[in-house]
Order: C-alpha cells, then sequence, then structure tokens
C-alpha cells in the first residue's frame, strides 16, 4: 500500500474497532487508536512477514502486542487480512466468540497470550533468540506500553535482549503517556525515556507515531540493520487518537463513549 | 541410567544426556549453579544460558523459546523460579501450555536458618493450583532423574520440586516406572502414611516408630503430586482404617489437601489427618530439625499425635 492508502486503511481499522467496542459494551479503545498507525505500517506497509492462510508459517516475523489489552484495532485487522471471519468481530466479548477483551494466542494471527503487562518483551526476546541459534531470519516486533515500561520485567528483558544482541527484536513504545489511570509522569516518571533505552544498551529512534511516514521511515532497511543491538522505537501517541472526547484523556482506558458521545465519535472517525 | 549420590547430579545429568540427543533442548538457569553446567558450557554452549538474577524474565524467555519449537528447562533456587515470577509461570507457560520444566532446588526447611526468604514451604501448593501444571517431588536420587525424562516425555508445563537431600537410595532399581505417580514403599494393616520427598525418607523412620508403639503402618510415597492418579490411590489406601498425610510444606493446599480432595472425590470414607508447617512465618533462627520440632513435625511428635488420633 501506499501511504494515502495506508492513512485510509487506518481510518477504516479505528472506524471497525469502535463500532466492535460499542457493540460489546467494552474494550480499551484508548490503548487501541494510539497504536493503530504503528499497527498499519507493519501488517499493510510490506514490513512483516505473514500469511493468513498459514498463520503458523515457520518462515513468517513474529508480532507481539505485549499490551494485550489494547487489542480491538488489531482483531479488526486480523480480520481484515483473512486471519478469521469479520463475522467474529460481532462477537467480541461475547458467550461463544473467540475474540476475549485481551490477546489470546489460540486466535489466528496471535503469537502470545498477552493482558498482563510486563510479560511481552521477554517472550519476543526468547522468540529473537530462538531465532539466532536457529540460523533462521525472521525478525521479531512487539509493541509495549508506555506505562508498562513502569514494569521491572520490561528492563529485564532489555538487558537481555541487549546482552544477546538480539538485533533482529524491534520494538514500538506506544507513548500515549497515560496508564490506566492518570499520565505516567504523574504516577512513576518515565522520562528521559529514550535515554532509559539507551543505557540499557538499545539502539533507538522517536517518531510522530501517528504519521505513517515517519513509522515507515524509520523501518526503513530493518531486516538488513547493521547494528547487532535491537531496536526501540518510541512512538509519541495520543491516548484515544481519533475521538474527540477520548483524545488524551486518562478516562479513555476502557470507559467508551455513550449517549450522543457516539454520534459525535463516529463524525470524528468518518 | 547411572546411580547418583547428589540430586543436582542425577537431575542435570540426565539432562544433560537428553540434551545431546535433542538440541532443542535449552537449559535457563536464573543464576544458580551445579556441577554438570560446566559439560553444558563446554559442550552444548547454545543450549545453556544463565540468564541472571531476573526470574520473571527467565520464565517469559523460556515461553518465547518454547513457542519456537525449544523445550525448555528452568532451574533455580524454588522459591525464586516458582514465587517471584508466578505470574509468567501462569500465563507465560500453563495458559499457553508450553513445554517448559521448572527445576525448583530445595524443599520446605532446607535452608532452614536462612530465613523465611529461603523457607520452601508453599511453592507446592501455589504450583498445584496452576493449571495444566505437573508436579512432581522426588524422594531419592534415582527418582529425581526419572522425573526429567517424564518431564521432556510430557512436552508441556511441569515442576521437578526437589531436596538436595541426603536421601536414602529408596529407589535403585532404575527400570522402576515412576510414571504411575505413586509408589506402595512399605506394606502395612493398621493405617497408611503418604508422603513425598524427602519426608518419604522421614516417614520410613516414622513408620518404625509406629511399629515399636504396636501400629503397624503402611508407607505411601506420593511423588507426582498432580495430576494426582486417583485410581492407583484410591485403590491403594482403600483397604486402610486410616490416612495419615504429612509435608514440610504448608498445611494449605499441598499433600494434605490433594490427598483429601481426592479421597473425597472417590466417595472413599476414611479419616484423614494431615502434618504440616502451620499457617505462619518462621522467624526463629535454627536448623531443619529445631523449625521442624516448632511446627510439631519430628518423629516423636507426629508419633504421639498419631497415637493418641488413633
Amino acid at each position: 500500500m501506499d501511504l494515502s492508502e495506508l492513512k485510509e486503511k487506518a481510518k477504516y481499522l479505528r472506524r471497525e474497532a469502535f463500532e466492535m467496542a460499542i457493540n460489546a459494551g467494552k474494550g480499551h479503545l484508548g490503548g487501541s487508536l494510539s497504536c493503530t498507525e504503528i499497527l498499519v505500517s507493519l501488517y499493510y506497509g510490506n514490513i512483516l512477514k505473514f500469511d493468513p492462510k498459514n498463520p503458523k508459517w515457520e518462515k513468517r516475523d513474529r508480532f507481539i502486542l505485549s499490551k494485550g489489552h489494547a487489542n480491538n484495532t488489531l482483531y479488526v485487522l486480523l480480520a481484515d487480512l483473512g486471519f478469521f471471519p469479520k463475522s467474529e468481530l460481532s462477537k467480541f466479548a461475547k458467550d461463544g466468540g473467540i475474540l476475549g477483551g485481551h490477546c489470546d494466542n489460540r486466535v489466528p494471527g496471535v503469537e502470545a497470550t498477552t493482558g498482563s503487562l510486563g510479560h511481552g518483551l521477554g517472550i519476543a526476546s526468547g522468540m529473537a533468540l530462538a531465532a539466532k541459534l536457529d540460523s533462521k531470519d525472521y525478525v521479531v516486533f512487539a509493541i509495549l506500553g508506555d506505562a508498562e515500561c513502569q514494569e521491572g520485567s520490561t528492563w529485564e528483558a532489555a538487558m537481555f535482549a541487549n546482552h544477546h544482541n538480539l538485533n533482529n527484536l524491534i520494538i514500538f513504545v506506544d507513548r500515549n503517556r497515560l496508564g490506566s489511570e492518570d499520565f505516567t509522569e504523574n504516577t512513576s516518571q518515565l522520562e528521559p525515556l529514550e535515554e532509559k533505552w539507551k543505557a540499557f544498551g538499545w539502539d533507538t529512534k522517536v517518531v510522530n507515531g501517528h504519521s505513517v511516514e515517519e513509522i515507515m521511515s524509520a523501518l526503513k532497511d530493518y531486516r538488513t540493520r547493521k547494528s547487532v543491538k535491537p531496536l526501540v522505537i518510541i512512538a509519541n501517541t495520543i491516548k484515544g487518537k481519533g475521538i474527540k472526547s477520548l483524545e488524551d484523556n486518562p478516562k479513555s482506558h476502557h470507559t467508551l463513549p455513550r449517549g450522543e458521545e457516539i454520534d459525535i465519535a463516529k463524525k470524528d472517525l468518518a | 541410567m547411572k546411580i547418583y549420590n547428589d540430586t543436582r547430579d542425577a537431575i542435570f545429568g540426565e539432562l544433560y544426556e537428553i540434551a545431546i540427543k535433542d538440541p532443542n533442548v535449552i537449559l535457563l538457569s536464573a543464576d544458580t549453579g551445579a556441577f554438570v553446567f560446566k559439560e553444558f558450557k563446554k559442550n552444548l554452549p547454545k543450549q545453556f544460558f544463565n540468564v541472571g538474577v531476573s526470574e520473571q524474565n527467565t520464565m517469559s524467555v523460556a515461553a518465547g523459546l518454547a513457542l519456537s519449537g525449544k523445550r525448555v528447562f528452568v532451574f533455580g533456587l524454588a522459591n525464586f523460579v516458582t514465587l517471584r515470577c508466578y505470574e509468567q509461570i501462569k500465563i507465560d507457560i500453563c495458559c499457553m501450555e508450553l513445554p517448559v520444566t521448572i527445576l525448583g532446588s530445595g524443599m520446605g526447611y532446607l535452608y532452614s536458618s536462612d530465613g523465611p526468604t529461603h523457607h520452601m514451604t508453599d511453592n507446592v501448593s501455589l504450583m498445584r493450583v496452576l493449571p495444566g501444571m505437573t508436579v512432581w517431588c522426588p524422594s531419592d536420587y534415582t527418582m529425581a532423574a526419572s522425573m526429567v525424562h517424564l518431564a521432556y516425555q510430557k512436552n508441556g508445563p511441569g515442576c521437578i520440586l526437589f531436596d538436595k537431600g541426603p536421601f536414602s537410595h529408596i529407589y535403585d532399581q532404575s527400570s522402576h516406572d515412576f510414571s504411575d505417580g505413586l509408589f506402595l514403599l512399605k506394606p502395612g494393616k493398621d493405617m497408611v502414611v503418604i508422603t513425598n520427598g524427602i519426608m518419604t525418607n522421614y516417614g520410613l523412620n516414622l513408620i518404625d516408630e509406629l511399629n515399636k508403639n504396636g501400629i503397624d503402618a503402611a508407607l505411601v510415597d506420593l511423588y507426582r503430586l498432580k495430576p494426582i492418579n486417583k485410581k492407583l490411590l484410591f485403590e491403594t489406601v482403600r483397604h486402610f482404617k486410616r490416612v495419615v498425610t504429612v509435608e514440610e510444606s504448608t498445611i494449605l493446599g499441598g499433600l494434605g489437601s490433594a490427598v483429601q480432595e481426592a479421597l473425597n472425590e472417590s466417595g472413599l470414607s476414611i479419616p484423614v489427618k494431615s502434618f504440616g508447617v502451620p499457617d505462619v512465618f518462621r522467624r526463629e533462627v535454627g536448623s531443619r530439625e529445631m523449625l521442624r520440632c516448632l511446627d510439631g513435625l519430628d518423629i516423636p511428635t507426629l508419633s504421639k499425635e498419631i497415637l493418641k488420633w488413633i
């Protein structure tokens, strides 16, 4: 897809994720909307290698949504790509559906069960180490929440990935500046975040996480990186991006628009 | 299989033999050592990693490796590779049903004078409540060695919680089949004592003491606590009028609970009395024997209490 098509795809995913969450009466729209352009770039920007008809294809790249609650746009995306029927989206978080409120690796296209923060980077590191041990050339991607960087286990994994020179590991930190209840800088300060990752031995880049141009540019030559170090791309984003009532609003973590807010949100997303 | 005189030698000696044949076997250590690791480092450098003091990440890395086709064994002090990373074990390993075996060193009051941080009195209970987890507690060196093979064969979540010993050589017939999950070590007529791990050695002394008091007690070694072999347990204990369980672990949710739950489910109505570590932290400083005395787990007290009960 070209850049304009990627942007259109992001709009589509936002609209559908919103519909899915409203239909279910639950969701984590705030964090789902903040990482939409990252997902679109990875899956539609010819970055990830995957086969929806063969989700366990051995040569696929691996992707882990470590912030597993933010699966609303990911599930719409996986359905759009044909990993499972779109009809499943209307059963999101409902009796008998396959799509729950957090990532589950029984869902085709989902590599790891996530939803408790601070696990994904370690799992991704294990996968990246396995690729090195087996001389395989798949790349492991992950998206971490920024508040997830308050988990100590994230930094255990960061040390490990650096120590083992896992340059086949590329992660995004969705820096929407919000945790579940408050801004990260009001709870347990993360800044200077890029310097922290540097201090842990990682290569770093910082992008506007809603600019597919910047994301795609940061991923240029990602498969043939000369550096031996893992790469973190800190994506500055807005939680709830696309729905004005949710944008940059702490309540956007798991509160959905209601009443007349729903029609306003639909107009925002049009 | 070799005859071993050390639990770590038994476990890692056999794991080394498995790893030589299967390059997908990976051993992770959370910065805890064993003599055999020298062989791993020298001859199997791509299959052994000391991940450092980072148990949570070690479990997540194990999951990532297992999701990529590896069969992973994680070694560390039992408290640290169970409690510190409990949620990683629950979600990353058990929920995703991955072939990862935890090799937890130490049970009960093995490190008695090191204090509550090193008292391994709740690991068994906690591991037992994780769906899909198999929990083994070897009661001698040969059994410990065999359990590594059983864990490898299971190809799913497993946990071997092992004591340093010293163990008596109870099962030196290496042909013994440990897949049953329990074994009637000594027959008896009046009652049956059920134990596992180091307490099976202890149980042999206990039934000797009971014998001196005219009680012909049997001893069952319930070395696989989960899944419990309910059918064989039922067949083994149904003829007894009383059952006693003894564990150097919290009385909540461990061996005694497992036996009582299994017998309750079977509909067998036999009185069961469970002895174990009470629901307290032991902050007193002293030997394993001293702490056992404080908990009423010394042989004279156990014997007295059992005689009083029957």
